[in-house]
């Protein structure tokens, strides 16, 4: 049985390490140019090399986004980009333009090109379309349901990758000029402001329809597939796709290791138990900082996936990174990025097995003075550790 | 010139035939973001007999379960000899190449079509693209040198932001009701601008100011463009039979565009514009440029 694909989101080669670390089986990120998410910290040509050779090393694929939809002067300079990533060793490029699959089967024919959610594929017959132009994947629209993906599978013999978890766009990908119309950013090419999640009077003629409550607002809750899990790894996909490159390590991390568990578990006991289950739900609950929700897989076009009065809250629980590990004398050298005091009780997260709780004893700053209250982000800290950590470890609070 | 446009039940075909339109637009039943009920084989003949042709919207995107409904009606589409489909999603031309319908087939996905490869390559493989409306003159002009005879152009017409499967209006009201449709909009809460909102069963449509191309017309009429398209599907027949009218004087040279512009604002002065040529680094409107 081929193993579905668990792909996931890097904004940088730190984060593209977590992943794979994590156990990402695939990692997609933009490069400097021809990529959406410009604020995104993106990929130098160097970055790149060296992203390929390290997740090739751990066995695992590197894709390229190539997915904005360009304008005539974007494609300067595009032929020797696509030459320099085959070049590399990149696995694919993700792409949402004919003319950009067109130029990668032409000079860089070993890239296998994989069509972007931007182009909003939601049926066979429209896949067929790509399919004659070559395309090796499509990446499916976000607003198809589980019913329509079974349709579809046993129509088509192209591989079909669907997101999982992570931010929605209020609208079909690609279909959206809000932010350029808004604000001179053109969400297209990597610029978008997230106007949908503005907040808007709703007028009906002259009368306007606000509720009192809250204004209207065209944003959109999170996906978080969990519940779809099962019926996903049935179905045939070949890839499972978690949306973030403007995330942290902590979140890829987190939202990494349990989809992982799941998968895993699935393919050893042939279902996921209600313990990894549990697991999984707790990690991705801990990071999530918007509401959530299962996205188009239910069949209904549900209302509940909007979100008003909309605050970015953040994870409390994160509270450092670990930097570097000297098992001699068991202490690790950690990054504050949450307060926390000596005498707390933690956590270590690591890639494999449980979290390990302790109660932290002495804080101390590299210089060798004590601190009771770590309250200053980007400090660096010496803690004693209970177990092997490194630099892909994180500290947690514990939760009550 | 070549003017195509749309066409909602009401409308005098007469009246845009003297007008020189050569072709109407109609919203496919049940296929498209309006669902007028016209009856198109009956529209078909009533064009034929006055030398119009019938052009039929499609512009949603349609889920798997609906592809053999979406076959079904292309065959009824080709039966009665339409001139031809503007669609947004590819499985219409597919389908249509496929089965070997004979209507053109124009592509109208409103925000992917924005360079000369893109267009070039699809053109391989259908007759027709309408050019995006968010690039600048300079890219659009580049465009239709690249692909002579093969672009439309939406000239005239609210500038569609958004397309979603979602049902805005409903969650946000509360309410179970599908369609929304005429005199919606919204105001951004820090700014004035109306935006148009249109909801019916297959989601929601945003739309901005309204795009007008007065001072571009000769331009364009120049140019080897295939279709020159006038869309004020939001709007009456009065404002569209007026709008046609004022495109109509400015290419004959009968007035010049900034007196056309100051009529255009008479028509309805709650409409928002924004200038073809302004479409550029920036998003303004003609009053703020």
């Amino acid at each position: 049985m081929n193993k579905v694909e668990l792909l996931a989101p890097a904004g940088d080669l730190a984060r593209l390490k977590t992943a794979i670390v994590y156990g990402a089986d695939a990692v997609y990120f933009g490069g400097k140019q021809f990529s959406l998410r410009s604020r995104a910290s993106n990929f130098t040509n160097e970055d790149i090399k060296e992203a390929v050779e390290f997740a090739h090393s751990y066995g695992r694929k590197v894709f390229v986004t190539v997915n904005m939809i360009p304008h005539n002067s974007d494609f300067e300079g595009l032929r020797e980009y696509l030459q320099l990533l085959q070049e590399y060793g990149v696995d694919a490029i993700i792409c949402a333009s004919g003319a950009i699959l067109k130029l990668a089967k032409q000079y860089a024919p070993k890239l296998e090109v994989h069509i972007s959610t931007q182009q909003t594929t939601t049926n066979t017959a429209a896949i067929e379309y790509w399919k004659r132009l070559k395309a090796d994947r499509i990446v499916l629209g976000r607003e198809i349901s589980l019913d329509q993906l079974n349709l579809m599978i046993p129509k088509t013999d192209m591989p079909l990758e669907v997101f999982i978890h992570g931010g929605m766009c209020a609208n079909y990908s690609g279909r959206c000029i809000i932010s350029n119309f808004l604000t001179n950013r053109d969400a297209n090419r990597g610029g978008c402001a997230q106007s949908c999640r503005w907040n808007y009077h709703l007028y009906k003629d002259q009368q306007c329809l606000d509720n009192g409550e809250y204004l209207f607002s065209l944003g959109s809750k999170d996906m978080c597939a969990i519940e779809y899990m099962q019926p996903l790894l049935e179905s045939g996909v070949v890839s499972l796709k978690i949306e973030g490159r403007m995330k942290t390590a902590y979140y890829i991390a987190s939202v990494v290791k349990a989809y992982r568990m799941m998968i895993d578990d699935y393919y050893e006991n042939g279902k996921i138990s209600d313990e990894v289950y549990n697991k999984a739900y707790k990690l991705l609950k801990q990071v999530s900082n918007r509401d959530t929700y299962e996205g188009f897989y239910g069949n209904e076009i549900s209302t509940r996936g909007q979100i008003y009065n909309f605050v970015l809250t953040a994870s409390q629980t994160f509270l450092a990174n670990v930097i570097k590990y000297d098992p001699d004398k068991g202490t690790a050298v950690i990054e504050v990025r949450n307060n926390f005091s000596a005498g707390d009780r933690v956590c270590v997260f690591n890639p494999k097995g449980d979290n390990n709780e302790f109660d932290l004893g002495e804080l101390k700053t590299l210089e060798g003075e004590q601190v009771i209250t770590a309250n200053r982000p980007m400090q660096l800290l010496e803690i004693k550790v209970p177990c092997e950590v490194s630099e892909y470890s994180f500290i947690k609070g514990v939760e009550e | 010139m070549n003017i195509l446009t749309c066409y909602r039940p009401g409308f005098s075909l007469e009246a845009l035939k003297e007008r020189k339109v050569t072709a109407v637009i109609v919203n496919g039943n049940g296929f498209s973001s309006f669902d007028d009920a016209t009856d198109i084989k009956a529209l078909k003949e009533e064009c034929e007999k006055i030398g119009l042709k019938v052009w039929v919207r499609m512009d949603c995107l349609y889920e798997e379960k609906e592809i053999d409904d979406v076959r079904r009606y292309l065959h009824y589409l080709d039966e009665i000899k339409v001139e031809g489909v503007m669609f947004t999603d590819l499985a219409v031309n597919e389908i249509a190449l496929q089965d070997g319908l004979s209507f053109k087939r124009t592509y109208t996905p409103e925000t992917l079509l924005t360079n000369t490869y893109d267009v070039s390559l699809l053109c391989e493989d259908m007759d027709y693209c309408v050019i995006s409306q968010d690039i600048t003159l300079k890219d659009i002009m580049e465009i239709i040198d690249g692909n002579r005879d093969r672009c439309m152009l939406r000239i005239h017409g609210p500038i569609l932001l958004s397309y979603s499967k979602r049902h805005f209006i409903s969650a946000y009201l509360k309410d179970k009701k599908d369609e929304y449709r005429d005199g919606y909009y919204l105001i951004e809460e820090t700014r004035t601008n109306k935006m148009p909102i249109v909801q019916g069963e297959r989601g929601t449509w945003l739309y901005g100011n309204v795009l007008e191309s007065l001072s571009e017309i000769k331009m364009l009429n120049e140019s080897p463009l295939a279709a020159l398209i006038i869309d004020n599907n939001l709007y009456g027949e009065s404002y569209n039979l007026a709008v046609i009218d004022l495109y109509n004087a400015v290419a004959e040279g009968k007035i010049d565009h900034d007196e056309a512009y100051e009529k255009l604002r008479e028509l309805d002065p709650e409409i928002g514009y924004t200038e073809l040529s302004n479409v550029q680094e920036s998003w303004l409107d003609k009053e703020s440029a």
